[in-house]
């Protein structure tokens, strides 16, 4: 009887591993994801490690890694978000920080009854992995060597500004949502498209702009422009589900707040009002240290944009252009994680490395060093790592 | 049937957004809301206010505001000395008061001004009156102005040089984009001429 028992678990576990096996001999994608994933924690810890030993830091869990804007997100969680701004001078409140996000750590802590900091730096990790994934799936080709498919890969894991990715952060997330976006609209499943296109734009501010890209795709695409009288309205369907995340939590803050543009409107206690875009490069391209890095990256970013065109990618190309030109016509602050987390601009970066090879190297020396870098001062207590 | 139930999902998402549309039009905040995050026009977010007279003054460096003051209108945050004023918070920086303010009035108050006001007149109006000063190079000064016989002053407004460059553009290594005019440290309000309160008579020092 117990010979049977254990013949037939024996078996089971046989099939298992040779239907695994399978699935992931077809999708070369998932394990080398998964891969890249313990890699780029290994890194993360690794350097937070000698951050502490040689820095000033102090890291003993993956709790530490929450600072900044994690505390903020952690406080929609704790509390929700506030009803009137604290009573202090500049009126600092978490209105800024959308919903998205902090509902991904929630089970963490709720459910599982992790501590705070350790739930949100745990959700930033775990959809970090899909992060990898998505993108992995957005420029692969089915031609692609396993090499490829690693390097493409590594462009996510091992970003420059990677430490983003396992901070608590909405940036793992803001990323696997609009590639899975672009991904859905590319192969025409529109509904699904606008959907994650929704909780795009609930995830981050800019998430709306995806509307632009799928207006952008539904143009170029050759049945729309052939058959345009036999009107598919799903199409329609999905472009209106696009904004509705930002529309819904703008429903949502009028009437917890009475201001539906509570997100605009608060950036006044951060000394934030819109402005021209250009004169906010102008100034960090004239200024020196990290205001002439950042600036450096936003004319990257635009570059990178205009390659897309070049790659017959407007769509890709406009989204990347317009998610900079918002943040920058504000303030300089946070731009290098708005453009390192962009899937267009790693897009783009990833072909350019495809047609020149030899630059390669070039860019995983800075990309290594940058990461590396950014992990020290990320316990720094220096405001620029924001 | 397919086509019905789109046009159905297509109808309620419109909804919701004209439903959207209209919050957006139609706030439902306090004036200090307004004020402060929609408009601009103040500086301070509810403030705490601490007990202190017009004569005692305001400090400019202190955390909340005194008794008298209202609101502040046109300033930049506060820094260990004081506040500067930043033409992009407000053209016309300056403070609102609890009160009016009549009759004979000295107005006293230390500052020093950004490069590029330096050198340059600047008006400071309380209510019906306005004085001429000019922007001294000193690093800081104090400054005095003489009102007489001002009606009903419930605010004091520094009209400073018009399109004031930010600091980035006057000091190319500098990251400040604001657009600093004065920097003020202390202010206060004294009853009677400058020569009777024990203050000099005149506009300027």
């Amino acid at each position: 009887m117990n010979a049977t028992l254990s013949t037939d678990s024996v078996a089971r576990r046989t099939t298992l591993m040779a239907s695994t096996g399978r699935v992931l001999r077809r999708h070369p994608e998932i394990w080398i994801a998964l891969v890249l994933w313990v890699a780029s924690n290994a890194f993360v810890t690794e350097f937070s490690k000698f951050a502490t030993w040689e820095g000033s830091a102090t890291y003993y869990s993956m709790a530490d890694l929450c600072r900044w804007d994690c505390g903020w997100y952690g406080t929609v969680i704790e509390s929700g978000y506030d009803k009137t701004p604290p009573a202090d001078a500049r009126g600092y409140t978490n209105w800024p920080f959308h919903p998205l996000f902090p509902l991904t750590a929630y089970p963490f802590h709720h459910w599982l009854k992790l501590p705070l900091a350790m739930s949100l730096v745990l959700a930033s990790k775990v959809v970090l992995l899909f992060a990898i994934y998505a993108f992995l799936l957005l420029v692969g080709d089915p031609a692609d060597s396993t090499a490829d498919r690693f390097r493409a890969g590594s462009l996510v894991a091992l970003n420059p500004y990677l430490i983003y990715g396992h901070a608590g952060y909405a940036e793992p997330l803001y990323f696997t949502l609009l590639t899975f976006a672009f991904l859905l609209a590319i192969q025409r499943r529109c509904i699904a498209a606008g959907v994650v296109g929704g909780l795009l734009s609930v995830t981050r501010l800019i998430g709306f702009l995806f509307s632009l890209s799928y207006v952008v795709m539904w143009l170029r695409d050759p049945r729309w422009r052939t058959g345009w009288r036999r009107f598919d309205l799903n199409r329609l369907v999905g472009l209106l589900l696009c904004p509705l995340g930002t529309a819904v939590f703008m429903l949502y803050m009028y009437q917890h707040t009475g201001d539906a543009l509570v997100q605009a409107h608060v950036q006044a206690a951060w000394g934030k009002s819109a402005g021209n875009p250009f004169h906010i490069l102008w100034v960090t391209l004239t200024g020196h240290h990290w205001l002439r890095v950042w600036g450096i990256t936003v004319v990257a970013a635009f570059a990178a944009s205009a390659w897309l065109f070049r790659l017959r990618k407007p769509e890709l190309g406009a989204y990347l252009a317009l998610s900079i030109l918002i943040p920058i016509s504000a303030s300089y602050w946070c731009i290098p994680r708005y453009v390192w987390w962009q899937p267009p601009f790693l897009y783009a970066i990833y072909f350019f490395l495809k047609r020149h090879p030899a630059w390669w190297v070039i860019y995983s020396t800075f990309a290594g060093g940058m990461a590396s870098f950014m992990i020290l001062e990320w316990f720094s207590g220096h405001n620029f790592v924001i | 049937m397919k086509a019905a139930l789109q046009w159905l999902v297509i109808a309620v998402l419109v909804s919701v957004y004209l439903l959207t549309l209209f919050a957006v039009l139609h706030p439902k905040v306090s004036s200090a809301y307004r004020s402060y995050y929609i408009e601009r026009t103040t500086s301070d977010w509810n403030p705490e206010h601490y007990s202190s007279t017009p004569e005692e003054g305001i400090e400019f460096s202190r955390e909340g505001l005194p008794g008298w003051v209202d609101s502040t209108y046109g300033f930049s945050f506060r820094d260990p000395l004081g506040r500067w004023t930043d033409a992009d918070v407000a053209t016309s920086p300056g403070l609102a008061f609890t009160r009016p303010f009549n009759g004979s009035l000295c107005l006293k108050f230390t500052a020093r001004p950004a490069a590029s006001v330096t050198g340059k007149t600047f008006a400071v109006q309380m209510g019906n009156q306005t004085k001429t000063l000019q922007a001294l190079p000193a690093h800081f000064a104090e400054y005095q102005v003489e009102f007489t016989e001002v009606r009903g002053a419930d605010k004091l407004s520094f009209l400073l040089p018009e399109k004031l460059p930010r600091e980035s553009e006057v000091h190319r290594q500098n990251g400040d984009t604001r657009r600093l005019g004065l920097e003020l440290v202390t202010l206060r309000i004294l009853p009677g001429n400058c020569g009777t309160t024990g203050a000099q008579p005149e506009t300027r020092q």
